[in-house]
């Protein structure tokens, strides 16, 4: 079938000529995606650059934005990619340096952030003598995970790391969730106190991103919840080194004990805190921005919603089961 | 210049497993890759063997390996193998390789071709991928430095030693030396001499190649061992256990191909498929019905398969069958080596795929390939220690590196012309599909050696369309395809040389094994004049 491909090209000694370029080829209704830049390389321009290896889905090489969508190039078909416009338009993934064409910068991406969980396990048995016992349901959880191909899709379609290039990301949080919840591993709290801390469990906000953009579904959104639900249990609140990650969950509880919901304004000043004027300082041109369009909630004069006792003795119910 | 004591060309399971054993001996250790460590080709989908079972033992292990082996087993080195196996499957559980577990809790075994008991240790149908994934948090606890996405070009030899490599950075095309005492050559197999096959695109034999030319033998070259269940127009397979576990195979006609134990020898199978698929009906597959395991059984133990079918092939394996064909797999030969990866220049080492031991003789028992990688792994890592520690560093020419810059100068002098190297590599993997897969026959061997010598003359000639400094691909392809050549050399000169049938060696015009005398592995080195292939006897004598 003739194939339009559109195709982003960068060359660093030649920057400002980067954009897309189109290319026609002949490719069989079974190719993919890595079958058609490889026929544009062979065939139209040598220069062409992109990553790929096992050619099935198994090494993570060739993620790739392929019709604004990530993918891994080596398993999307051309037949499923194709648009109504008979286009397939080729990107490098976001939020990550390019180097040339879809070659992309992936130890600033996502290798230093897997080295950062550090996913080792420390065995709990001196030496490999045979006798661990370990349940199959909790080793599926931990394969599952190890499945994981490492091709960063979840981090390109992750809203954090959009904004901070710093958050650890979902892809080496679920590296992380693999030696947390690894029975044979003996650091458990050490590791779950390490990734509470800021840029770690608690910065993800829970947009279900990384669980849409996972090309093998391992849900990362949702292996960050059970890190977050395990942290809880074990009574290890964020921020310990962090006063402002800790007034953070401080004045979020008091806020909907209070009201029922979340004081945001509140929250705001209350995660600065009350005596850092530097801080505060720095809230304004947001809190600006939000009364010029009659968003800007007023700080502690927050409306009780319905059922606002009933919330509140939930949160005290929960908080007498606090370890 | 970077200087190590051991330097490991390759960061797969076999070259992850070497660096870690290395450093663990306190050498000072770099692993050079072409890929990153997490990207190379894992291919052992099935699990890893060990007689780990109350009812089996290494000697009952070593049985069932010399058996599919086909009598080219050197049973001395498969004892070292299946004695250690064990140890190295609990070794790796201890490092966090997420195997099944039984109800009890220890380790599950699954049975799979060719064993005649449950032996196998395994992660659903990604086993290899997860053991390289956890040596590779293993190498980022080590903090062993990694060059990736660095194309080793050849390796320093001075007076009879290697003394390091020379290396091309992938990014800026920059060649530069890395220095060490001992060289540990871990690049894996050269399945791209196929275009039919399994293999990833950085499978093109560099490492044999380096060694080929720096005059140390290859051994078994002609056994390459096929998939059975490859997919029909992909690279994908489908693991040999969905057939121990209760998938059933239809040929074209559909009718069942397994006896009910569903334990056929791959390289059994692997005829079958192709002698069915090619007098039949050519075009159609043989069927993989996974129907009879279940969803359930589908889902947890198959589910990279599950996926992959779904994605690739547009199948739901709980819903309809899978088409398959067969598919180059593996090397079952390669750089000889002693048990601790030692080969005939005193400081250059090899091991995994790239490497011949003797263990896989003339197929490979399923599920030994990835203990081999460990088992043999480890131990080079161990002995290129040892080699270093007992060497002194010696300076590295600068004559060699002057003379490598200078080629590397005049590769992209060459003016591009008609011919390109995608051509050459491109026919090279049709030639190799018609005439050296898994039937051969005289006269077609006679011509794959006529076609590759022309090809050799062509690669001598033919230039870089692209002369970029960043990420050139063609630069690099440039290089593989010499490796390519080798390899594809060294196959079709001991596959003339086996006038016989032996395991995935199948030649139709000697359809028998040939029993009278004693049995012989192939060696072939690189001549003046071309490629010099002699025979010696397989050493059938256990160790004392």
């Amino acid at each position: 079938m003739q194939t339009t491909f559109k195709v982003y090209r960068f060359d660093p000694e030649q920057p400002k000529q980067a954009g897309p370029a189109s290319y026609v080829v002949e490719l069989p209704d079974s190719a993919s995606i890595v079958d058609g830049l490889t026929v544009i390389r062979d065939e139209q321009d040598p220069s062409l650059a992109f990553r790929a290896n096992c050619e099935r889905g198994s090494c993570g090489d060739c993620a790739l934005r392929v019709n604004k969508k990530g993918v891994l190039g080596c398993t999307t078909r051309i037949t499923d990619a194709i648009g109504k416009d008979r286009i397939i338009t080729v990107e490098p993934i976001r939020h990550v340096p390019v180097l040339k064409d879809l070659v992309y910068d992936m130890e600033t991406f996502l290798w230093r952030k897997v080295k950062v969980v550090t996913p080792w396990i420390t065995p709990q048995r001196a030496e490999p003598d045979g006798n661990y016992t370990v349940s199959e349901a909790k080793i599926a959880e931990v394969r599952t995970a190890m499945s994981c191909v490492m091709c960063g899709l979840c981090d390109e379609g992750c809203t954090v790391v959009a904004v901070d290039s710093e958050f650890v990301g979902p892809a080496a949080l679920t590296k992380a969730y693999r030696a947390i919840f690894d029975p044979r591993d003996s650091r458990h709290s050490e590791r779950l106190k390490a990734i509470s801390e800021p840029r770690g469990v608690w910065d993800c906000t829970h947009c279900f991103e990384a669980n849409g953009h996972c090309p093998l579904g391992i849900e990362p959104t949702s292996r960050i919840f059970e890190i977050r639900d395990e942290a809880i249990r074990q009574g290890i609140r964020s921020g310990v080194q962090n006063p402002k990650v800790r007034r953070h969950y401080d004045s979020f509880v008091k806020s909907v004990k209070k009201s029922g919901w979340l004081d945001e304004g509140r929250l705001a000043i209350e995660s600065e805190g009350l005596l850092n004027l530097p801080g505060l300082l720095k809230l304004l041109p947001t809190a600006a921005r939000a009364m010029a369009r009659h968003k800007a909630p007023i700080p502690y004069l927050h409306r009780r919603r319905p059922g606002a006792k009933e919330i509140r003795q939930i949160i005290e119910k929960a908080e007498e089961g606090k370890p | 210049m970077p200087e190590y004591d051991v330097l490991v060309v390759g960061g797969g399971v076999a070259g992850s497993c070497a660096a870690l054993a290395a450093q663990e001996a306190g050498a000072r250790v770099a692993i050079v890759s072409k890929t990153h460590p997490v990207r190379s080709h894992a291919a052992s989908p099935g699990g890893f063997n060990a007689s780990l079972s109350p009812q089996d033992s290494p000697a009952q292990h070593v049985r069932d390996s010399a058996d599919a082996g086909a009598g080219l087993c050197e049973l001395n080195v498969l004892e070292i193998l299946c004695n250690e196996a064990p140890q190295e499957a609990l070794r790796l559980d201890h490092l966090g390789v997420p195997f099944a577990r039984s109800s009890s809790g220890t380790l599950a075994l699954r049975q799979l071709n060719g064993s005649r008991t449950s032996r196998t240790v395994f992660a659903a149908d990604f086993t290899g991928h997860v053991v390289l994934h956890t040596l590779y948090e293993q190498l980022l606890k080590a903090q062993i430095p990694i060059y990736d996405e660095w194309q080793v070009t050849s390796l320093i030899i001075d007076e009879g030693q290697c003394h390091g490599v020379l290396a091309l950075e992938q990014r800026t095309s920059n060649l530069a030396p890395f220095a060490a005492q001992a060289v540990i050559l871990a690049t894996g197999g050269a399945g791209r001499v196929y275009q039919r096959s399994t293999a990833s695109r950085s499978c093109t034999g560099d490492g044999l190649s380096l060694a080929y030319r720096a005059g140390m033998p290859l051994v078994d070259m002609e056994m390459v061992q096929y998939h059975p269940l490859g997919f029909h127009a992909h690279r994908a397979f489908a693991s040999e256990a969905t057939l121990s576990e209760g998938a059933v195979l239809f040929d074209t006609g559909g009718q069942p191909v397994l006896q009910s134990n569903g334990l056929l020898l791959r390289d059994s199978l692997c005829r079958t498929i192709a002698q069915a698929t090619r007098e039949e009906c050519a075009g159609r597959s043989f069927l993989l019905d996974m129907r009879p395991l279940g969803k359930h059984a589908i889902a947890s133990r198959f589910q990279y398969l599950q996926r992959i079918a779904n994605e690739l092939a547009g199948v739901a394996l709980d819903r309809e069958p899978l088409p398959v064909r067969t598919l180059a797999h593996r090397l079952l030969g390669g750089i000889e080596t002693k048990t601790d990866g030692t080969t005939a220049i005193p400081s250059l080492f090899a091991t995994g795929e790239c490497a011949w031991q003797g263990v896989h003789g003339a197929n490979a028992l399923a599920g030994n390939t990835l203990t081999a990688s460990v088992v043999f792994g480890r131990r080079a890592g161990a002995a290129a220690a040892a080699h270093a520690k007992a060497t002194r560093p010696l300076p590295v020419l600068e004559a060699i590196v002057k003379d490598q810059h200078a080629h590397l100068e005049a590769i992209f002098s060459r003016q591009a012309g008609e011919d390109t190297v995608v051509k050459i590599s491109h026919e090279l993997a049709a030639i190799m599909d018609a005439h050296v897969g898994l039937v051969r026959e005289s006269s077609g061997l006679a011509v794959a050696a006529k076609e590759l010598a022309a090809l050799k003359s062509r690669y001598a000639q033919v230039g870089l369309r692209h002369h970029g400094k960043m990420y050139n691909a063609e630069l690099i392809a440039f290089f593989e395809l010499a490796s390519l050549l080798d390899a594809a050399e060294a196959v079709i000169t001991a596959a003339q040389m086996r006038k016989e049938s032996r395991g995935v060696h199948y030649r139709s015009d000697f359809p028998m094994p040939n029993d009278y005398g004693s049995r012989q592995h192939t060696v072939v080195s690189q001549g003046a004049n071309g490629p010099l292939v002699v025979t010696r006897p397989v050493n059938l004598h256990r160790s004392p």
